[in-house]
Protein backbone atom coordinates (compact mmCIF):
# COMPACT_ATOMS: atom_id res chain seq x y z
CA UNK A 1 0.00 0.00 0.00
CA UNK A 2 3.05 2.53 1.17
CA UNK A 3 5.19 1.55 -1.62
CA UNK A 4 2.20 2.07 -4.16
CA UNK A 5 1.75 5.42 -2.87
CA UNK A 6 5.53 6.19 -2.91
CA UNK A 7 5.60 4.79 -6.27
CA UNK A 8 3.02 7.05 -7.82
CA UNK A 9 4.23 10.25 -5.64
CA UNK A 10 7.99 9.49 -7.51
CA UNK A 11 6.37 9.14 -10.87
CA UNK A 12 4.52 12.54 -10.56
CA UNK A 13 7.51 14.31 -9.77
CA UNK A 14 9.25 14.83 -13.04
CA UNK A 15 5.80 15.42 -14.85
CA UNK A 16 5.12 18.29 -12.00
CA UNK A 17 8.43 19.95 -12.72
CA UNK A 18 8.35 20.22 -16.26
CA UNK A 19 4.03 21.28 -15.87
CA UNK A 20 5.58 24.19 -13.48
CA UNK A 21 9.12 24.88 -15.48
CA UNK A 22 6.66 26.32 -17.98
CA UNK A 23 4.83 28.92 -16.81
CA UNK A 24 5.99 32.65 -16.54
CA UNK A 25 6.69 34.10 -13.11
CA UNK A 26 4.45 37.06 -13.26
CA UNK A 27 1.07 38.24 -13.98
CA UNK A 28 2.03 39.63 -17.67
CA UNK A 29 4.87 36.71 -18.73
CA UNK A 30 1.91 34.03 -17.48
CA UNK A 31 -2.14 34.01 -19.17
CA UNK A 32 -4.06 31.48 -17.26
CA UNK A 33 -5.09 28.25 -19.18
CA UNK A 34 -8.48 28.46 -20.15
CA UNK A 35 -10.66 24.88 -20.52
CA UNK A 36 -13.83 24.38 -22.73
CA UNK A 37 -16.65 22.34 -21.68
CA UNK A 38 -19.53 22.12 -24.02
CA UNK A 39 -18.38 25.41 -24.99
CA UNK A 40 -18.23 27.22 -21.84
CA UNK A 41 -15.10 28.86 -21.26
CA UNK A 42 -13.41 28.24 -17.26
CA UNK A 43 -9.98 28.80 -15.72
CA UNK A 44 -8.11 25.46 -15.24
CA UNK A 45 -6.88 26.43 -12.23
CA UNK A 46 -10.14 27.27 -10.45
CA UNK A 47 -11.71 24.17 -11.59
CA UNK A 48 -8.93 21.91 -10.44
CA UNK A 49 -9.14 23.92 -6.78
CA UNK A 50 -13.12 23.25 -6.25
CA UNK A 51 -12.97 19.64 -7.45
CA UNK A 52 -9.86 19.01 -4.95
CA UNK A 53 -11.68 21.04 -2.51
CA UNK A 54 -14.66 19.05 -3.44
CA UNK A 55 -13.50 15.74 -3.04
CA UNK A 56 -11.14 16.22 0.28
CA UNK A 57 -14.48 17.67 1.83
CA UNK A 58 -16.30 14.57 0.77
CA UNK A 59 -13.31 12.26 1.44
CA UNK A 60 -12.56 13.26 4.82
CA UNK A 61 -15.30 14.14 6.37
CA UNK A 62 -16.64 10.63 8.04
CA UNK A 63 -15.68 8.56 5.13
CA UNK A 64 -14.59 5.54 7.21
CA UNK A 65 -18.22 5.68 8.65
CA UNK A 66 -19.65 2.23 8.25
CA UNK A 67 -23.11 3.90 7.21
CA UNK A 68 -20.90 5.37 4.38
CA UNK A 69 -19.28 2.38 3.37
CA UNK A 70 -22.93 0.07 3.24
CA UNK A 71 -24.50 2.87 1.44
CA UNK A 72 -21.38 3.10 -1.11
CA UNK A 73 -23.13 2.98 -4.50
CA UNK A 74 -27.00 3.37 -3.99
CA UNK A 75 -26.22 6.51 -2.20
CA UNK A 76 -22.13 7.83 -1.39
CA UNK A 77 -21.41 7.55 -4.77
CA UNK A 78 -24.10 9.73 -6.77
CA UNK A 79 -24.25 12.06 -3.90
CA UNK A 80 -20.67 13.13 -4.42
CA UNK A 81 -21.05 12.82 -8.42
CA UNK A 82 -23.94 15.59 -7.32
CA UNK A 83 -21.09 17.57 -5.50
CA UNK A 84 -18.37 17.55 -7.96
CA UNK A 85 -21.23 18.60 -10.80
CA UNK A 86 -22.73 21.26 -7.99
CA UNK A 87 -18.68 22.44 -8.06
CA UNK A 88 -17.66 22.51 -11.66
CA UNK A 89 -21.19 24.43 -12.17
CA UNK A 90 -20.23 26.99 -9.98
CA UNK A 91 -17.10 27.70 -11.60
CA UNK A 92 -18.06 27.41 -14.97
CA UNK A 93 -20.37 30.45 -14.21
CA UNK A 94 -18.96 32.41 -11.67
CA UNK A 95 -15.07 32.31 -12.29
CA UNK A 96 -13.68 32.32 -9.42
CA UNK A 97 -10.07 32.67 -8.16
CA UNK A 98 -8.50 29.76 -6.81
CA UNK A 99 -9.26 30.50 -3.00
CA UNK A 100 -12.82 31.15 -3.87
CA UNK A 101 -12.93 28.31 -5.43
CA UNK A 102 -11.75 26.06 -2.95
CA UNK A 103 -14.07 27.07 -0.70
CA UNK A 104 -16.61 26.91 -2.77
CA UNK A 105 -16.10 23.18 -3.25
CA UNK A 106 -15.57 22.81 0.01
CA UNK A 107 -18.76 24.31 1.17
CA UNK A 108 -20.52 22.07 -1.80
CA UNK A 109 -18.87 18.86 -0.49
CA UNK A 110 -19.78 19.78 3.09
CA UNK A 111 -23.18 20.27 2.07
CA UNK A 112 -23.17 16.67 0.23
CA UNK A 113 -22.47 15.65 3.89
CA UNK A 114 -25.75 16.65 5.20
CA UNK A 115 -28.06 15.49 1.79
CA UNK A 116 -26.31 11.87 2.48
CA UNK A 117 -27.59 12.05 6.08
CA UNK A 118 -31.03 12.97 4.89
CA UNK A 119 -30.92 10.63 2.12
CA UNK A 120 -29.87 7.69 4.54
CA UNK A 121 -32.88 8.29 7.00
CA UNK A 122 -35.39 8.26 4.28
CA UNK A 123 -33.33 4.68 3.13
CA UNK A 124 -33.80 3.40 6.51
CA UNK A 125 -37.70 4.65 6.80
CA UNK A 126 -38.49 3.19 3.93
CA UNK A 127 -37.11 0.15 4.96
CA UNK A 128 -39.01 -0.08 7.70
CA UNK A 129 -42.34 1.20 6.30
CA UNK A 130 -41.38 -1.97 3.91
CA UNK A 131 -40.63 -4.65 6.72
CA UNK A 132 -37.02 -5.08 4.84
CA UNK A 133 -34.72 -3.59 7.71
CA UNK A 134 -32.71 -5.51 10.35
CA UNK A 135 -33.31 -2.30 12.48
CA UNK A 136 -35.81 0.02 13.14
CA UNK A 137 -36.00 3.83 12.67
CA UNK A 138 -35.95 6.08 15.25
CA UNK B 1 -7.21 54.58 -7.16
CA UNK B 2 -8.36 53.93 -3.61
CA UNK B 3 -4.91 52.11 -3.01
CA UNK B 4 -3.48 55.18 -1.48
CA UNK B 5 -6.19 54.55 1.78
CA UNK B 6 -5.37 51.03 2.11
CA UNK B 7 -2.90 49.31 4.47
CA UNK B 8 0.27 49.03 4.08
CA UNK B 9 0.52 45.41 3.64
CA UNK B 10 -2.07 46.10 0.11
CA UNK B 11 0.32 48.64 -1.18
CA UNK B 12 3.14 46.62 -1.13
CA UNK B 13 1.49 44.01 -2.93
CA UNK B 14 0.26 46.46 -5.60
CA UNK B 15 3.36 48.46 -5.96
CA UNK B 16 5.57 45.35 -5.70
CA UNK B 17 6.28 43.18 -8.37
CA UNK B 18 3.19 41.57 -9.76
CA UNK B 19 4.37 37.92 -9.35
CA UNK B 20 1.62 34.97 -9.51
CA UNK B 21 2.85 33.68 -5.96
CA UNK B 22 4.45 35.75 -3.51
CA UNK B 23 7.76 37.26 -4.55
CA UNK B 24 9.47 35.16 -2.00
CA UNK B 25 9.28 32.36 -3.99
CA UNK B 26 11.77 34.31 -6.54
CA UNK B 27 10.04 32.49 -9.39
CA UNK B 28 10.69 29.33 -8.08
CA UNK B 29 7.14 27.56 -9.66
CA UNK B 30 8.25 23.57 -7.60
CA UNK B 31 8.75 25.21 -4.20
CA UNK B 32 5.33 27.32 -4.91
CA UNK B 33 3.84 23.88 -5.55
CA UNK B 34 5.52 22.57 -2.10
CA UNK B 35 4.49 24.86 -0.01
CA UNK B 36 0.81 24.97 -1.61
CA UNK B 37 0.83 21.25 -0.79
CA UNK B 38 2.14 21.16 2.56
CA UNK B 39 0.56 23.67 4.40
CA UNK B 40 -2.98 22.39 2.62
CA UNK B 41 -2.12 18.58 3.62
CA UNK B 42 -1.66 20.07 7.08
CA UNK B 43 -4.42 21.83 7.33
CA UNK B 44 -6.17 19.33 6.37
CA UNK B 45 -5.25 16.93 8.80
CA UNK B 46 -4.84 18.87 12.04
CA UNK B 47 -8.90 19.97 10.87
CA UNK B 48 -9.19 15.60 10.91
CA UNK B 49 -6.92 15.23 14.26
CA UNK B 50 -9.34 17.84 15.76
CA UNK B 51 -12.41 16.23 15.20
CA UNK B 52 -11.13 12.80 15.39
CA UNK B 53 -9.85 13.91 19.37
CA UNK B 54 -12.78 16.03 20.39
CA UNK B 55 -15.33 13.18 18.97
CA UNK B 56 -13.43 10.89 21.32
CA UNK B 57 -13.30 13.42 24.01
CA UNK B 58 -16.84 13.89 24.41
CA UNK B 59 -17.82 9.92 23.72
CA UNK B 60 -15.32 8.77 26.53
CA UNK B 61 -16.29 12.04 28.70
CA UNK B 62 -17.47 9.50 31.43
CA UNK B 63 -14.46 6.95 31.59
CA UNK B 64 -11.61 9.35 31.00
CA UNK B 65 -11.58 11.60 33.85
CA UNK B 66 -9.94 15.04 34.12
CA UNK B 67 -5.88 14.40 34.46
CA UNK B 68 -6.12 10.52 33.57
CA UNK B 69 -3.33 9.49 31.65
CA UNK B 70 -5.59 9.65 28.71
CA UNK B 71 -7.52 12.29 28.59
CA UNK B 72 -3.56 14.71 29.47
CA UNK B 73 -2.76 12.84 25.99
CA UNK B 74 -5.91 13.61 24.59
CA UNK B 75 -5.22 17.29 25.29
CA UNK B 76 -1.51 17.13 24.26
CA UNK B 77 -3.09 15.77 21.05
CA UNK B 78 -5.34 18.66 20.27
CA UNK B 79 -3.63 21.19 21.19
CA UNK B 80 -0.84 20.44 18.68
CA UNK B 81 -3.24 19.79 16.17
CA UNK B 82 -4.54 23.33 16.95
CA UNK B 83 -1.01 24.88 16.42
CA UNK B 84 -0.70 22.67 13.14
CA UNK B 85 -4.31 23.88 11.81
CA UNK B 86 -4.12 27.49 12.72
CA UNK B 87 -0.36 28.15 11.41
CA UNK B 88 -0.71 26.10 8.04
CA UNK B 89 -4.19 26.99 7.71
CA UNK B 90 -3.24 31.27 7.72
CA UNK B 91 -0.53 30.70 5.44
CA UNK B 92 -2.65 28.21 3.10
CA UNK B 93 -5.18 30.68 2.72
CA UNK B 94 -2.25 33.84 2.09
CA UNK B 95 -0.57 31.43 -0.04
CA UNK B 96 -3.58 30.05 -2.57
CA UNK B 97 -5.11 33.83 -2.49
CA UNK B 98 -1.98 35.56 -3.85
CA UNK B 99 -3.53 37.73 -6.37
CA UNK B 100 -1.85 40.84 -7.43
CA UNK B 101 -4.93 42.30 -8.99
CA UNK B 102 -6.41 41.97 -5.97
CA UNK B 103 -4.06 43.83 -3.45
CA UNK B 104 -6.62 45.12 -0.53
CA UNK B 105 -7.54 41.56 0.01
CA UNK B 106 -4.39 40.02 -0.53
CA UNK B 107 -2.94 42.26 2.12
CA UNK B 108 -5.79 41.33 4.67
CA UNK B 109 -4.83 37.40 4.03
CA UNK B 110 -0.87 38.62 4.93
CA UNK B 111 -2.32 40.65 7.81
CA UNK B 112 -4.32 38.12 9.68
CA UNK B 113 -1.06 35.58 8.93
CA UNK B 114 0.16 37.73 11.28
CA UNK B 115 -2.51 37.65 13.89
CA UNK B 116 -3.05 34.15 13.69
CA UNK B 117 0.55 33.03 13.95
CA UNK B 118 1.16 33.91 17.87
CA UNK B 119 -2.50 32.12 18.58
CA UNK B 120 -0.85 29.18 16.70
CA UNK B 121 2.17 29.03 18.35
CA UNK B 122 1.25 29.85 21.87
CA UNK B 123 -1.13 26.33 21.30
CA UNK B 124 2.06 24.67 20.48
CA UNK B 125 4.28 25.98 23.67
CA UNK B 126 1.36 25.13 26.00
CA UNK B 127 1.03 21.92 24.18
CA UNK B 128 5.50 21.65 25.47
CA UNK B 129 4.40 22.65 28.29
CA UNK B 130 1.90 20.09 29.40
CA UNK B 131 4.04 17.55 28.02
CA UNK B 132 6.83 18.21 30.18
CA UNK B 133 4.42 18.96 33.33
CA UNK B 134 2.78 15.38 32.58
CA UNK B 135 6.08 13.71 31.94
CA UNK B 136 7.39 12.60 35.75
CA UNK B 137 3.60 11.22 36.41
CA UNK B 138 3.17 9.74 32.58
CA UNK B 139 6.53 7.66 32.41
CA UNK B 140 5.32 6.44 35.82
CA UNK B 141 1.88 5.18 34.30
CA UNK B 142 3.57 3.91 31.20
CA UNK B 143 6.27 1.90 32.84
CA UNK B 144 4.20 -0.79 33.67
CA UNK B 145 4.08 -3.98 32.14
CA UNK B 146 2.84 -4.97 28.80
CA UNK B 147 5.15 -2.76 27.34
CA UNK B 148 4.59 -2.76 23.62
CA UNK B 149 1.58 -1.14 21.95
CA UNK B 150 -0.16 -2.17 19.01
CA UNK B 151 1.07 0.74 16.49
CA UNK B 152 -1.30 -0.07 14.21
CA UNK B 153 -4.96 0.25 15.66
CA UNK B 154 -5.53 3.77 13.51
CA UNK B 155 -3.40 2.73 10.57
CA UNK B 156 -6.56 3.59 8.47
CA UNK B 157 -7.01 6.85 9.50
CA UNK B 158 -3.26 7.43 8.96
CA UNK B 159 -3.71 5.90 5.25
CA UNK B 160 -7.10 7.81 4.45
CA UNK B 161 -4.68 10.92 5.75
CA UNK B 162 -1.67 9.79 3.06
CA UNK B 163 -4.16 9.33 0.00
CA UNK B 164 -5.43 12.67 0.82
CA UNK B 165 -1.88 14.35 0.94
CA UNK B 166 -0.72 12.36 -2.71
CA UNK B 167 -4.57 14.11 -4.03
CA UNK B 168 -3.23 17.62 -2.41
CA UNK B 169 -0.55 17.59 -4.52
CA UNK B 170 -1.57 16.54 -7.27
CA UNK B 171 -4.15 19.17 -7.21
CA UNK B 172 -0.94 21.82 -6.44
CA UNK B 173 0.34 20.94 -9.18
CA UNK B 174 -2.59 21.53 -11.20
CA UNK B 175 -3.36 24.59 -10.06
CA UNK B 176 0.21 26.67 -10.24
CA UNK B 177 0.90 24.93 -13.33
CA UNK B 178 -2.53 26.11 -15.20
CA UNK B 179 -2.81 29.61 -13.48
Amino acid sequence: MIWRLGATAAAVIPVAAAAVAKTGATVTTSTPTIWFFLGYPFEAAGMISALFGCVSARFWIGAGEIARREHRWILDAPVSSMTLAVAAGLVISLHPEPLSALLYGGGVGILGEGVFKLAEQRIDKLKAVMGLGDKPAE
Amino acid sequence: MTIANSSFAARAVAEGPQTLAPPSFNGMGWLVVINLAMMTIATLIGIMVIVKLAGDWVKHRNTDVWLSPASIYRVLGILFATGITIRCGAEMVSLWGWNPHDPVATGIYLTAKRLFDPIAVSCGITGLMVYILSEPGMIEQQRKIPFPVNMWLAWPMVKRMLRLGLLTFIAAIGVVSTR
